[in-house]
């Protein structure tokens, strides 16, 4: 007697394997999406992140109308990169000073915001910059190198903020960052789908507005990320 | 399975499909882990971070008073150190940047993860010695002129108010090392303040928030003294003519929103008068700023600095006297020399490197 199975067996055996494969596959396909979805967050977390920290450290010390303002999706800013303290003036248009900042200053494309005597603040052009100056007799030696700045137009200051110009564009999904008049370079990934940001007429603070794909506000949705200047 | 099976060559898939489920399931956990440690650790870096920044803020928005004090000449200076309620340790520093700019630096520093953070703040405080110099002469009238007779002022010899030698002499003479001041950064600067009331970076605005407004718009002052203490009513203005009585260190930052008539009396200190002000056989040291006319008459007498924006009339006997003693002290008033964050941007960007402090 030959042994085997019989049709309605081998049908049952058949139907169960199709029923647990596809379970599985089903299973399989949902947990890939909600792998997916997480990688997606947290994509979009790490934008979201990026996005307020670089806003927040570039305007957070800076003075709302004068050091940047808002216009659609942009941000145009002074985006300050050192601070040196002026230690004299050798010649009309020199600042002797102490620099210390996030990266050297270029006089191709740095500016100083230098605050005067009287405590007014003055704008003015890095039009050259030499290494070693009398600077080294100029207070506490731990703050920064000493150098010699030429300025136009020539202005007496006791401290300078060195600065370049640049502006943030929301657009394109992503924020970008555009220096001068350059080329806009993305800063985060495209995950955003609706993007805003505005400056408050009340108290003058950036206020930042991101979406997520789908309509998910990011919370708290509105973040303001300057400080009064009031304080 | 059983023995029959095996031998019989009968298989299933119902082990595979189940490990195939388990291994989907333990990849989206351990992703799912992955995800929720490093979101934590972001989280707990944000909180650190932001921990940090609060501090150093917070140092710097409400300076501790006495950080402007003994700062001989342009040398850091670590003013506190601490530690807040949950472990972040905190450092101020500041720096005079001229006798009246000073740069406050603020650090507030974690050990987990190490986050630090530091800010900077200008700050502008009125010095009296350097204040004089705004003067462009100790009776001054912006847009108006001076009316008196020849022996009624004098503005070319400074004097000490009667009794006051001694006092005078004890006063911190200007801060010389900083060397002399550059010249005028404006033409307006050039030309001296437009508005009388203008006291550096203290605007009217600011000068009459600091000022006690007086609520009626005459009255004679005069020194008051109860259980052997000078009180503190409002006309009560000190006495210049006993400067070592009870009431001889009250000097006075007051001042009037329209006209205001002293009739006799004494006082001293900072007299701040947005409209006319007649002093009518009153004796007064210390600065008067006044923003229409002013006049002394019936023997008025008054030592230190005025400042006008109209009309100044000198007549009736009465006198002018420069006294940067006189002025000097009442500028020195604790609400004067509050310091105030420099108008238009006070915050410094902080930088890596600022100075490793």
């Amino acid at each position: 007697m030959r042994r085997g199975f019989t049709l309605v067996e081998s049908l049952i055996a058949l139907l169960l394997t199709v029923v647990l494969l596809t379970a599985a596959a089903m299973l399989l396909q949902g947990q890939l999406g909600i792998a997916r979805r997480i990688r997606l967050d947290a994509d979009l977390l790490f934008a979201f992140r990026l996005t307020r920290s670089t806003l927040e450290e570039e305007t957070r010390y800076s003075y709302a109308g004068r050091d940047w303002d808002t216009a659609a999706d942009t941000v145009g800013l002074r985006a300050f990169r050192g601070t040196a303290l002026v230690c004299g003036t050798p010649a009309p248009g020199r600042l002797s000073v102490r620099y210390s900042g996030w990266r050297n200053p270029n006089p191709a494309k740095d500016s100083v915001l230098v605050l005067t005597y009287a405590g007014r603040w003055v704008a003015v052009e890095l039009v050259g910059r030499a290494m070693g100056s009398s600077a080294a007799s100029c207070g506490d030696s731990t703050w920064g190198s000493p150098e010699l700045w030429s300025v136009d137009p020539s202005v007496e200051g006791v401290l300078g903020r060195l600065f370049e110009r640049g502006s943030y564009h929301l657009t394109g999904a992503a924020l970008r960052y555009r220096r001068g008049r350059g080329g806009r370079q993305p800063v985060t990934p495209e995950v955003f789908s609706l993007m805003g940001i505005t400056r408050s007429t009340a108290d003058s603070t950036l206020r930042l507005r991101l979406q997520a794909p789908g309509g998910k506000m990011l919370l708290p949705g509105l973040w303001r990320l300057t400080i009064d200047e009031g304080f | 399975m059983k023995d029959s099976d095996l031998a019989t060559g009968r298989g299933g898939v119902a082990l595979v499909a189940a490990l195939l489920v388990l291994t989907a399931l333990t990849l989206v956990g351990h992703a799912t882990w992955l995800v929720a440690t490093s979101e934590l650790a972001a989280a707990l870096q944000e909180r650190h971070r932001l921990s940090v920044r609060l501090s150093a803020e917070g140092l710097v928005i409400r300076p501790p008073s006495g950080v402007f004090d003994s700062l001989p000449g342009r040398r850091w200076s670590v003013v506190t150190r601490g530690v807040t309620a949950d472990g972040t340790r905190t450092e101020l520093s500041v720096w005079p940047v001229t006798p009246e700019l000073f740069l406050l630096v603020g650090v507030g520093e974690t050990r987990v993860g190490r986050p630090r953070w530091r800010v900077g703040r200008m700050f502008w405080r009125l010095n009296p010695a350097e204040r004089l110099g705004g003067f462009s002469s100790p009776l001054e009238a912006v847009l108006g002129r001076v009316v008196s007779s020849a022996s009624s002022v004098n503005t070319l010899v400074d004097g000490d108010p009667p009794g006051w030698t001694t006092w005078c002499a004890a006063l911190p003479q200007a801060d010389t090392t900083f060397g002399p001041p550059p010249a005028p950064d404006s033409l307006l600067d050039l030309l001296g303040p437009t508005d009388p009331f203008q006291l550096g970076r203290l605007d009217r605005e600011g000068l009459f928030s600091r000022t006690r407004l007086l609520e009626v718009g005459s009255g004679a002052p005069q020194a008051r003294v109860r259980g052997g203490v000078c009180t503190d009513d409002e006309w009560n203005w000190g006495s210049p003519d006993d400067p070592v009585g009870p009431c001889g260190n009250r000097h006075i930052l007051m001042g009037a929103s329209g006209d205001l008539l002293v009739d006799g009396g004494a006082g001293q200190g900072t007299l701040v008068v947005a409209g006319d002000l007649t002093l009518k056989g009153t004796l007064f040291a210390g600065v008067i700023l006044v923003g229409g006319n002013l006049r002394l008459e019936d023997g008025a007498t008054v030592f230190g600095y005025a400042r006008s924006g109209g009309l100044t009339e000198i007549v009736g006997g009465s006198r002018f006297m420069a006294s940067s003693c006189g002025a000097r002290t009442a500028l020195s008033h604790p609400e004067l020399v509050t310091p105030l964050p420099i108008p238009m941007g006070s915050w410094i960007h902080p930088t890596p490197t600022l100075s490793g402090r």
